[in-house]
């Protein structure tokens, strides 16, 4: 092969493009088929993409006319709110709540979690915002595979910049490439043998994803629930897609007659300690943030006391309760804020 | 932006499409993207670059005059002390410290915070040979410094070569505005970009975190292991720099530009001649002919070749980097150099010589000069001359059976296999090019995928870089 010789041009040309042409359409056939199905997630649904795939078990199995409460956050209401107990404690049937908390979820990704099922939830009536001052902080969210998952062209040229710019079109282009990581870690557990055993199909429960109940090593103490502060608070910046989010997430509930109720969950003394002494000022913008947006949208926010709740009893880690911390938390939840 | 990171991707992409319709303006265009691209990196110092480029280009415009030709030393000069002090500077003052005790700048001082740009090797090399053939009449110089800029700038050789010389790249952009490209250049482009990026990620880069373990073992390597750290290590810096001069030459054919050919399968060298023959070409060629021809090369008696050759070689070493370690590295070159010379008066014997000529010679000479010049690179990658002399103690001693059962001798095995492979992929590129197009194009398609995939498996982001850049 040489770029010099060219005695038959047209010809090489119709060679060329046949070979590239039937690239393209296979990859573009695994772009679609493959790529951009949420089911390839699903079988690895404990990672930050996978879980979609069970979330969408789970609601696929939920009658969406009957659901009138719903529960947007991240891990700690995925644990702390559990529709089943919410609906003892208040006296409904269960079916009534869905919980759509997401792992490791930012405001985007619950925001775009919602809207993924908004349309189908017609008989909602009320919404139960878990907020947290990791979930507005926009630091670093482009690296997100979460974003990546939802993220189209706009908003990916909201978090352009000069270091991300090549990953983000690219990725745009391409969720092969956009969610390399993810698949590839996939294709490591394949060999490792180390996939779940059971499929989503088999393991999705009732009302949204399963809560975690097992403690994480060293999760209850002080060093733990600093790295974790520092996690949450690392070069925090309360403007830009975040908070834009959850605006945005507010604006259609308001929008729809929805009753809003935003909470911030208990966390325990360790985790909060170490936030006070590390992040005052972070966090009290953080406060002052969500408290003007509730008021615009009329929205009641709370911020829950974790004085019925003791580290060792109650919490798996420094911010995340147990299966014994979820049931008096919900129980909570469901005699102050359920109708 | 190194070539194989998304960013990259993405600027050449925008790069093309106006370059391939606006032919006019294809210089200006390169002008200003290899500005941006060397501005793009953290340490692309582009007011030094651009200062030393322009004072370059004045300068040999200035000797070109009548009573002005002396300017050419002060060019020589300028360009080596640029060079020397910022890759030379901490190694001297270290150096200095050590022999005399003598501590001539301050541990927080500016001499100690000095930063290497990128690419400054490369370039400079460039401004000095551009000088040297200018002055010798081997180049004419142009008159355009948008056109000389883009000769030093142009991004696919910049900060790690191949180093390019006015006289190849000067003719190639003045007839740039016309110049066709065609679907088979971008194609021919594409594949050797898309080679590059196979031994950088799949082979290179899956290779650094072994190397990096047996190095970092230090002196509790074995001699066995010591092979393995030097036989990885080899296959690594070849598929890493190697993979450079693919991308670059794929990306220069796209943009219509041919540049050097930087590596011809070292591994299968019998000689250290030929292996410098094979090995960083452009880079052994500048040394040869503005080092060691400059000295005298084989003119001035036995003696003085040899001497030459240790100079030059010790030069090379040198220009790797600032550490005693590559001085070394340089001088063992020079020493086999030196004895290969002196071992080719044995062809007076014509049995000798006539052995030499065999097959099965050439294979012997093949794998013994192969676990030479990778016994080389122990002090090319050693952290100290100390720790590549344990490391080649230890590898004296190692017993081949331990070598050989080793768990990376089948990996070392498959990198010489693939070496091999490689050279015979381009020793027969325009068959195997037409034998591939009688393949049934859905088979091909599949090939381009699973390639496209592969690479995006391996194309984990997050650390995108080559070790030629640190030079």
């Amino acid at each position: 092969m040489n770029s010099s010789t060219s005695n038959s041009r047209s010809f090489r040309v119709r060679q060329w493009s046949w070979g590239l042409i039937g690239f393209l359409v296979l990859f573009a056939a695994l772009e679609i088929a493959v790529f951009r199905n949420p089911d390839l997630y699903g079988i690895e649904y404990r990672s930050a993409v996978g879980q979609f795939a069970e979330l969408d078990q789970s609601f696929r199995h939920a009658d969406a006319r009957r659901i009138t409460t719903i529960i947007l956050g991240d891990s700690q209401s995925k644990d702390a709110l559990r529709p089943n107990l919410l609906a003892e404690a208040a006296g409904r049937d269960a079916d009534s709540i869905f919980n759509f908390s997401i792992s490791g979820g930012k405001a985007y990704d619950i925001y775009r979690t919602y809207m993924q099922y908004a349309d189908r939830l017609t008989g909602l009536k009320e919404a139960i915002i878990v907020v947290n001052e990791h979930q507005i902080n926009t630091y670093n969210v482009a690296n997100d595979m979460k974003f990546r998952y939802f993220a189209g062209l706009r908003d990916r040229l909201r978090v352009l910049d000069a270091e991300n710019y090549g990953e983000l079109t690219l990725g745009w282009l391409s969720k092969a490439f956009d969610l390399r990581s993810v698949w590839s870690k996939m294709i490591q557990s394949y060999f490792k043998n180390t996939l779940p055993k059971r499929p989503v199909t088999e393991v999705w429960q009732p009302g949204g994803l399963r809560a975690e109940t097992q403690n994480e090593p060293e999760g209850l103490t002080a060093a733990y629930a600093e790295a974790r502060a520092d996690g949450w608070f690392a070069q925090y910046n309360l403007t830009g897609l975040q908070v834009e989010s959850l605006e945005a997430l507010l604006d259609d509930l308001h929008d729809r007659g929805v009753r809003i109720v935003i909470l911030q969950i208990p966390r325990s003394d360790l985790f909060e300690e170490a936030v006070i002494r590390k992040y005052p000022a972070e966090q009290q913008a953080y406060l002052d943030k969500i408290r003007s947006l509730a008021q615009q949208y009329g929205a009641e926010f709370a911020v829950m006391p974790n004085d019925s709740l003791s580290l060792k009893e109650h919490f798996r880690d420094a911010n995340h309760v147990n299966p014994a911390g979820a049931a008096i938390v919900s129980r909570e939840v469901a005699r102050q804020w359920l109708s | 932006m190194f070539f194989y990171s998304p960013n990259f991707i993405v600027f050449f992409l925008i790069l093309l499409v106006p370059y391939l319709l606006l032919k006019k303006q294809r210089l200006w265009l390169l002008a200003a993207a290899n500005a941006l691209f060397y501005a793009a990196h953290p340490e692309g110092y582009l007011v030094l670059f651009g200062v030393m480029a322009a004072v370059t280009f004045g300068l040999v415009h200035l000797m070109t005059l009548p009573r002005w030709r002396w300017v050419f030393w002060i060019g020589i000069v300028l360009n080596v002390l640029n060079l020397a002090f910022f890759k030379y500077t901490l190694f001297l003052l270290d150096n200095l410290k050590l022999w005399t005790g003598f501590q001539l700048a301050a541990a927080s001082s500016l001499a100690e915070s000095i930063v290497l740009p990128l690419g400054i090797s490369f370039y400079t090399f460039e401004f000095i040979s551009y000088l040297i053939d200018v002055r010798r009449g081997d180049s004419k110089p142009t008159r355009s410094f948008v056109k000389f800029w883009v000769f030093v700038s142009m991004f696919p050789h910049l900060i790690a070569g191949p180093i390019m010389r006015g006289e190849e790249l000067i003719p190639q952009l003045d007839k740039l505005a016309d110049k066709r490209i065609t679907w088979n250049d971008i194609r021919y482009g594409v594949y050797l970009f898309a080679i590059g990026m196979i031994k950088k990620v799949i082979i290179a880069d899956q290779l650094s975190p072994i190397v990096k373990e047996l190095f970092d073992k230090g002196s509790a390597l074995t001699g066995t292991e010591s092979w393995m750290a030097a036989y990885t290590f080899s296959f690594y810096i070849y598929n890493d720099f190697s993979a450079y001069t693919d991308m670059a030459i794929g990306l220069g054919i796209m943009m219509g530009v041919r540049f050097a050919d930087n590596f011809k399968s070292p591994y299968l060298s019998g000689s250290p001649t030929e292996f410098w023959r094979r090995w960083h070409i452009t880079l052994s060629r500048w040394i040869r002919d503005y080092i060691y021809i400059g000295l005298g090369g084989n003119r001035k008696g036995t003696l003085r070749l040899y001497f030459n050759l240790m100079i030059a070689m010790l030069i090379s070493g040198l220009w790797h980097g600032a550490m005693w370690t590559f001085v070394v590295w340089g001088g063992v070159h020079g020493l086999l150099q030196v004895i290969h010379r002196l071992s080719l008066s044995l062809n007076r014997w014509r049995w000798i010589a006539a052995i030499r000529e065999h097959g099965i010679y050439r294979i012997i000479t093949i794998v013994v000069f192969f676990h030479i010049v990778t016994w080389t690179w122990v002090f090319f990658h050693a952290p100290s001359i100390d720790m590549a002399l344990v490391m080649t103690w230890k590898m004296m001693h190692a017993h081949p059976d331990n070598i050989v059962s080793h768990p990376l001798f089948p990996l070392v095995a498959c990198l010489f296999a693939i070496h091999v492979l490689e050279f015979l992929l381009r020793k027969y590129e325009g068959q195997i090019g037409r034998a591939w197009r009688r393949v049934p194009f859905p088979l091909r398609s599949a090939v381009y995928l699973i390639v496209t995939l592969s690479l995006i498996y391996y194309l984990q982001g997050g650390k995108y870089e080559f070790i030629y850049f640190q030079f």
